[in-house]
């Protein structure tokens, strides 16, 4: 082999390599992209599923002191900051009995959780959880659907321990500086019980 | 490069050079593959939650706007960030069954087809009540 030989032998080679390197380095950015996108896509997914199945298995009691379904309206500076108290038959992290939910955003410093968080309470019982399940929410903007009185409309609040709302409609609003999973963007309307 | 002497011949370079190529290639392509299996789980993500939302729309419709379906649900276009994505909406008494309907909606976008089938039970007002 002559010199001229290996010299091209070696250029040739050392841009195929190059070349070769780039479109793994251009795979693996593609791949890590679509992976973010795919888990925030799954998460916001899991989140919306979560929030429907518990609003839809919400119910009320005739139980004397029973708790009521608790639609509140709040503002802080301009963004709502509305929440929601029910008592639900659906599964929960305490289990498959029934469970008072509170579903609020939380912004107290001295707590563990930050942004959407669900509050579980057994009733009847003494267990008690939270769970953090979205710290991009920084506002929730919920309303509630009913033509119980005058024709059917949509509310900004519910307080009733006798009837339900027909829907419910959650807006979450992502705090300033953050992005909400696409799927959280878009509001979750969760058809009740009620009229 | 005669026989006998040190060294490969160019048939020999040749082959070798195809083989690392062609492994490259596969390689390349099971990564290209495991990506396009991520969107496409992605996709579906999307779409089921998006036909889960027009599901819930025509669930909380009052009886008499059930049938036929408002133009409002039958059809549309989601907004942002969903603007690819389009919906039809199809509901039809179930034949034989008081109160059932057969309720079909379709999500497409871009890259993905989606369709869901369900039944919706609806009672209405009966002879005799209020």
């Amino acid at each position: 082999m002559t010199l001229l030989e290996l010299i091209v032998g070696i250029t040739v080679t050392g841009i195929a390599v190059s070349a070769g390197l780039a479109a793994v380095a251009a795979l693996a950015d593609r791949r890590q992209q679509m992976e973010d996108a795919g888990t925030e896509t799954a998460r916001g997914a899991a989140q919306r599923a979560e929030i429907v199945a518990w609003l839809s298995g919400a119910r009320l009691t005739a139980e004397e002191g029973g708790p009521n379904f608790s639609g509140l309206d709040g503002l802080d500076d301009q963004t709502p900051m509305d929440e929601v108290s029910f008592l639900t038959t659906s599964s929960t992290p305490l289990g498959a009995g029934e469970t008072i939910i509170r579903l609020y955003v939380d912004r107290d410093t001295t707590t563990r959780e930050r942004g959407l968080v669900a509050a579980f309470q057994e009733w009847p019982g003494q267990g008690r959880a939270r769970l953090q399940l979205d710290s991009t929410v920084g506002g929730m903007d919920i309303r509630y659907l009913s033509g119980l009185i005058g024709p059917r409309g949509w509310l900004p609040s519910w307080i009733s321990s006798t009837l339900l709302p027909a829907a419910a409609e959650i807006r979450l609003i992502a705090k300033p500086g953050t992005t909400l999973p696409p799927l959280l963007q878009m509001p979750i309307l969760i058809p009740l019980r009620g009229r | 490069m005669r026989r006998g002497s040190e060294g490969f011949t160019i048939l020999e370079a040749v082959v070798a050079l195809a083989i690392v190529g062609l492994s490259g290639v596969a390689a390349l392509e099971a990564v290209a593959g495991e990506i396009r299996g991520i969107d496409r789980a992605r996709e579906a993500y999307t779409t089921a939650a998006l036909a889960q939302d027009r599901l819930a729309a025509i669930a909380m419709l009052p009886i008499e706007n059930l049938n036929p379906l408002p133009d409002s649900l039958a059809h549309g276009t989601f907004a942002a960030p969903f603007k690819n994505y389009r919906w039809t909406a199809t509901l039809r008494p179930l034949f034989g069954e008081r109160d059932m309907y057969d309720v079909i909606v379709t999500i497409d976008g871009d890259r993905a087809h989606y369709s869901v089938a369900t039944r919706l039970y609806r009672p209405g007002p009966r002879a005799g009540t209020s």
